[in-house]
């Protein structure tokens, strides 16, 4: 596949995922295939224009606004919003509210759609300048006399916003992904705030070289972070329920490279009781079909969706069967320990802590994040009951976002009003 | 000490899993074969959390603290991730043990020696999120202070990555060279002497070539162009400021300079919990018909969350019983509970945090059976400040070739 965040690629290619941020702080995400759409501000934009741009780049919404057009930026786009928006700040600051004057929204939206056409050059770019913008301002103190203070404002941003709306492409990473999914459906990733996410990340001790177990219900952000933060060394292994590997789309999307593709090794959870007795069938491709059901019940379809899977997942190694390490193989990487066990989960945590505890190595991290406070305590005094382990932490952390400015510096509302919990705990061998 | 956990084993190719490598396998990899300690290397000494300190592991060298004495030699040879028993058994108290662990950032930065204010392990993990490392990422860092962000800069872009610190404080320098080479990170991090404000970052770091500058200095506004200038396309800025007037420089500067995209500032405060068995006390108010703990109400609601762990509700019943009639029994109820063990049979040495016990014996992982109180742990470290994040433009432009460095 096409891979464009391998760090030496500076251009969006055809097939890549891209990170679609809008200036009114919105996030989305799509792969960039010839016809395909992405939705950004409730529309549904072609996403063809961004093939062979920089990443970094910003577009404007076309003339139909349902393209995107490219912006030369020789000075950042968000110094001159931002300095535009101080301007209308000064601008509207000056006038006095008085009496109330209902027609004059209509009036200036008339106005707007008129320099909006007149900005229109050729090539059908908007280039509306902040002058221009300062200009409709004072003139709307004018027209808007009867207007509070502050319905002005907040009309003439609404304006700006529609009519000045940019959007960077960025390259998918944990980051950019966390705030995509954040942005638009936060259920999926099981609220995990980008403080939280990156908590996890950090506490698991994260490196280049490292062995790490994951169980991922976070559609694979974190098996894919993981993943790209390794850039190809070390390995993942990603357990997952059931018989087929979980999340392979949204690992897709972090625009992986071959070998950061291969680091992640898919686990059934079923298998890890047998890791520890060699069996017959050892050099057989691992078997994702759960244990419980009979091998041979399994339905064609599903055997031949299965191995589809294991195909797309693992398209690097076309050579070895069905993509899948031998049963030996996966043994005897998983006989060596793991650097940390991470665990991400939608229901109680605990049973899976106990089927993966026998993976992590001496002195590794156990990091657990969870969305309810309870059994995430729970789960911290069941572990300090084992006696097996050191530092163990139950963290909650906040962020808050800040406006700074001279004399309007305050804390900015936040989205999501709880990002989570974070268990770490260092596991003791006895000697 | 980047050193993996595991013994570092050479992998099979499939098809080469011939009969050596198979004995090879199952005599070598054993799980949680973690590395031995050898003489020099760096250990973490976990003692009651969240107390914890770091010893360099010298032969004929001792350590002694309030657990008892503790020869450094004995750990060589063996591995870490384990408890460490001191040298002579305390009257009537047994002997006492600390926790040898393997040196990570995050226990780095509480057992380091604080020379400056450190960031600490939450701020580090946001920043290395929003500065998008990975192994083999270039980093500029001023001022290097005590190496707690330099040693989690260095684990995140190890092994090929580099890490360029730089601090104006001579004696500073010294000690995070020695404490870098200790840690055996010399081949990814440099750390120099240098005055970021006055010179900016050296000519070797040629324009547009590392990934991401971290900023935690008293004055990060003067070094914003000259990290504009080393920044790659789309590379990060992030600045650690603790005062809001700082950050408003910084930001004029960033937004300023027309060079950066993404600006946010934010702040990410932490907190810590605590769990024990023990509970809040019910006061004995001397009524009729006073209600207690232990009703069906309380019993069903923990049958449900045990999910049938085992116990019946006969077993259940009992436990409850077990701490109502010692509850009555109890002269202090009005003594608040916290800092209060209440030892109940088998959960009795099984306080949270509780890491110098003397228990060696590993106990299965069960769902706990006793009712459960959490509460923020008081004194957590948990310093923060304001994280200003700001990304380079992709547009180099053509006067950046001359503009100079001062
Ligand atoms: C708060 S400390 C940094 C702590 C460090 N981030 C850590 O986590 O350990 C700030 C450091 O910046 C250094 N510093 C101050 N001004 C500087 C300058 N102009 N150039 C380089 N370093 C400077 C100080 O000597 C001090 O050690």
């Amino acid at each position: 596949m096409a891979s464009g965040a391998d760090g030496t690629d500076s251009v969006v290619r055809d097939g890549d995922y891209v990170v679609f941020h809008t200036s009114d702080d919105r996030w989305n995400f799509a792969q960039v295939k010839r016809g395909n759409r992405v939705s950004l501000n409730s529309k549904r934009l072609k996403v063809d224009a961004v093939i062979g741009c920089e990443w970094g780049s910003v577009f404007s919404l076309g003339r139909n606004k349902a393209e995107l057009i490219r912006e030369i930026e020789t000075v950042s786009f968000d110094t001159e919003l931002h300095q535009l928006s101080e301007e209308l700040h000064t601008v509207s600051n000056g006038a006095e509210a008085r009496d109330e004057n209902e027609g004059a929204e209509a009036e200036i939206d008339e106005e707007l759609e008129v320099v909006r056409e007149d900005r229109h050059d050729e090539a059908g770019k908007v280039s509306l300048k902040s002058a221009d913008l300062i200009e409709l301002a004072v003139r709307s103190n004018v027209n808007f006399e009867g207007k509070s203070l502050h319905a002005r404002k907040k009309f003439i941003m609404r304006k700006h916003a529609r009519l000045l709306l940019r959007v960077r492409i960025l390259k998918p990473t944990g980051r950019t992904l966390c705030n995509v999914y954040c942005d638009r459906n936060p259920h999926g990733i099981l609220g995990m705030r980008l403080d939280t996410f990156s908590l996890v990340l950090t506490l698991a001790n994260v490196r280049a070289d490292g062995h790490y177990m994951v169980m991922d219900h976070a559609l694979g952000l974190l098996v894919g972070s993981v993943a790209q933060r390794m850039r190809g060394h070390g390995k993942v292994f990603s357990v997952f329920q059931g018989s087929t590997p979980a999340c392979v789309e949204m690992i897709r999307s972090f625009n992986l490279s071959a070998e950061e593709t291969n680091s992640i090794r898919h686990v059934p959870i079923h298998f890890l009781p047998s890791v520890f007795q060699d069996a017959p069938d050892d050099d057989l491709p691992l078997n994702f079909a759960t244990a419980r059901r009979d091998p041979g019940s399994a339905t064609d379809q599903e055997q031949r969706s299965d191995v589809k899977r294991a195909r797309l997942l693992d398209g690097s190694h076309p050579s070895r069967l069905t993509g899948r390490p031998t049963a030996r193989r996966m043994k005897y990487w998983l006989r060596a320990g793991c650097e940390s066990l991470i665990i991400a989960a939608r229901h109680d945590a605990l049973p899976l802590v106990h089927a993966m505890l026998p993976f992590l190595a001496s002195s590794g991290n156990l990091v657990v994040f969870g969305n309810n406070f309870q059994p995430m305590a729970e789960l911290q005094y069941a572990l300090s009951c084992t006696r097996s382990f050191a530092r163990i932490q139950l963290h909650e952390t906040s962020l808050v976002h800040h406006q700074v400015l001279p004399g309007r510096s305050h804390p900015k509302m936040s989205e999501l009003a709880s990002g989570g919990y974070v268990l770490s705990a260092t596991k003791l061998t006895a000697s | 000490m980047l050193r993996r956990l595991r013994t570092k084993i050479d992998e099979p190719e499939d098809a080469a899993v011939t009969e050596s490598v198979l004995e090879d396998v199952s005599e070598r990899a054993t799980v949680g074969h973690p590395p031995v300690v050898a003489e020099g290397d760096v250990v973490i000494v976990g003692e009651k959390y969240p107390n914890i300190s770091h010893e360099v592991v010298r032969a004929g060298h001792e350590l002694q603290n309030r657990y008892g004495r503790f020869r450094l030699g004995s750990l060589i040879g063996k591995p870490v991730g384990r408890r460490w028993k001191s040298e002579f058994e305390k009257a009537g108290k047994g002997a006492c043990f600390v926790n040898v662990l393997a040196p990570t950032p995050e226990l780095w930065t509480v057992a380091l020696q604080h020379r400056t204010q450190v960031v600490y392990s939450h701020d580090i993990a946001l920043i290395t999120a929003h500065l998008e490392l990975n192994a083999g990422s270039v980093v500029l860092e001023a001022g290097t202070g005590s190496c707690s962000m330099t040693f989690a800069l260095a684990r995140t872009v190890a092994p090929h990555g580099t890490v360029l610190s730089f601090d104006v404080d001579e004696e500073r320098v010294r000690s995070a060279q020695q404490e870098i080479k200790l840690l055996k990170l010399d081949h990814v991090v440099k750390v120099e002497h240098r005055n970021v404000v006055t010179r900016g970052f050296p000519e070797s770091v040629v324009q547009h070539s590392v990934d991401a500058v971290f900023l935690d200095l008293p004055d990060p506004n003067n070094v914003i162009r000259e990290a504009a200038h080393r920044l790659k396309p789309n590379g990060a800025l992030a600045c650690f400021s603790p005062c809001v007037e700082q950050v408003q420089l910084s930001l004029q500067e960033i937004r300023g300079s027309g060079l950066f995209y993404d600006v946010r500032t934010v702040t990410n405060t932490t907190r810590q919990y605590l769990t024990e068995a023990e509970r809040f006390p019910v006061p004995d108010l001397g009524i009729d018909n006073q209600i207690r703990r232990g009703g069906t109400c309380a019993m069903a609601a923990s049958n449900a969350t045990t999910g049938g762990a085992g116990k019946t509700d006969h077993d259940e019943a009992r436990a409850y019983a077990a701490i109502s009639d010692d509850e009555h029994a109890d002269p202090e109820m009005s003594v608040p509970a916290v800092g209060r063990k209440r030892p109940r049979g088998k959960e009795a040495s099984r306080a949270v945090s509780n890491d110098t016990t003397d228990v060696t014996v590993a106990l299965p992982l069960e769902y706990p059976t006793v009712p459960l109180n959490s509460r923020p742990h008081r004194d957590m470290k948990g310093h923060t400040s304001y994280l200003t994040f700001a990304y380079r433009i992709p547009y180099l432009g053509t006067e950046e070739n001359t503009a100079t460095v001062s």
